[in-house]
């Protein structure tokens, strides 16, 4: 596979595995580099904004990653690209110290056992109703399960809605309206659905939404990631909101 | 903030939900995080993200 490097991360409770989530035109993967192949490719995996990543596919409770066998920087028409003219469209070389939100493996956006939220919110969905050593097994639920049919209104819209594509953000006001109203609509039928199914044994009370980061889009210089943060925001909002309707 | 359900919505940073659940119970945000992982442990794939919500749903009920 082949992206845009959106972030990296290296955790210190991973053991010395690096996460490098990639973006192409289709959606977002986690790319997993284990220690051997971080030394063989370190240049590449630390500072390349694209990358052509040989591995293997590797699903997991439905989650999808990349294991890297080996990590190149993508060459762009015969020009290998470089950090200095893409300032603006990847993340800066690593910064270990540097904890950010994105910076977590996540699943693929669009598969069948994700979740309707993007990286920069929480991917589960648990109901308050009680202390949660009560029934605690049944408690969890995803936002959409396999075999959901998210429409013309979801999948594209959740992997599209504020980017115009690689690195640039979506302007066309008319078309991010639209988008956006899709995402609604999605997410309060998902909403909707969770609760007449919880309805029926429990009742409910107070609902709980994890996000990872509230930082206010406006103030990331970088354009994409500026973009990701709307997103995270946007799904944050129209998920608080369908939960009170 | 009750909706038309009655719903109380409360929205809780990733990277704060053990300290406040620790808070809660009067517990440090590690002892938080233990007791929370120990609810399940007769679950096959307790991932990390679960405990987060779990806990979030802990702190809300």
């Amino acid at each position: 596979m082949a992206g845009l490097v959106v972030a990296r991360q290296r955790p210190e409770t991973a053991k010395g595995i690096v996460f490098m989530l990639v973006e192409d035109e289709t959606g977002m993967t986690n790319v997993i580099v284990r220690p051997d192949v971080y030394d063989r490719y370190r240049a590449a995996v630390r500072s390349e904004p694209f990358v052509l990543v040989t591995g293997k596919l590797a699903k997991d409770d439905g989650t999808v990653n990349v294991l890297a066998e080996k990590v190149e920087g993508l060459q762009m028409r015969g020009v290998k690209t470089s950090s200095t003219n893409l300032d603006n469209l990847h993340p800066p070389p690593m910064q270990f110290s540097e904890p950010c939100a994105a910076w977590r493996p996540i699943r693929r956006i669009g598969d069948e056992c994700s979740t309707l939220l993007h990286p920069w919110l929480s991917r589960e969905i648990w109901l308050g109703r009680g202390r949660a050593d009560r029934e605690l097994g049944e408690s969890t639920h995803r936002h959409r399960q396999p075999g959901d049919r998210v429409g013309r209104s979801g999948r594209g819209a959740l992997t599209a809605a504020l980017h115009a594509g690689l690195g640039t953000a979506q302007t066309d006001t008319a078309k991010v309206t639209r988008l956006v109203r899709g995402i609604e609509r999605f997410s309060r039928r998902t909403i909707k659905s969770l609760l007449d199914e919880y309805r029926v044994t429990h009742r409910l009370r107070s609902a709980a939404v994890v996000a990872s980061s509230l930082t206010d889009p406006a103030s990331i210089a970088n354009q994409h990631m500026r973009a990701h943060a709307s997103e995270g925001r946007l799904f944050r909002t129209v998920l608080v909101d369908a939960w009170k309707l | 903030m009750p909706g038309n359900c009655d719903i109380r919505v409360r929205v809780v940073l990733e990277r704060e939900v053990y300290e406040l659940l620790g808070k809660a119970l009067r517990l440090r945000p590690s002892e938080a995080k233990h007791k929370v992982t120990a609810l399940g442990e007769s679950v096959k794939r307790w991932r990390a993200e679960q405990k987060v919500a779990a806990a979030a749903a802990w702190l809300v009920g």
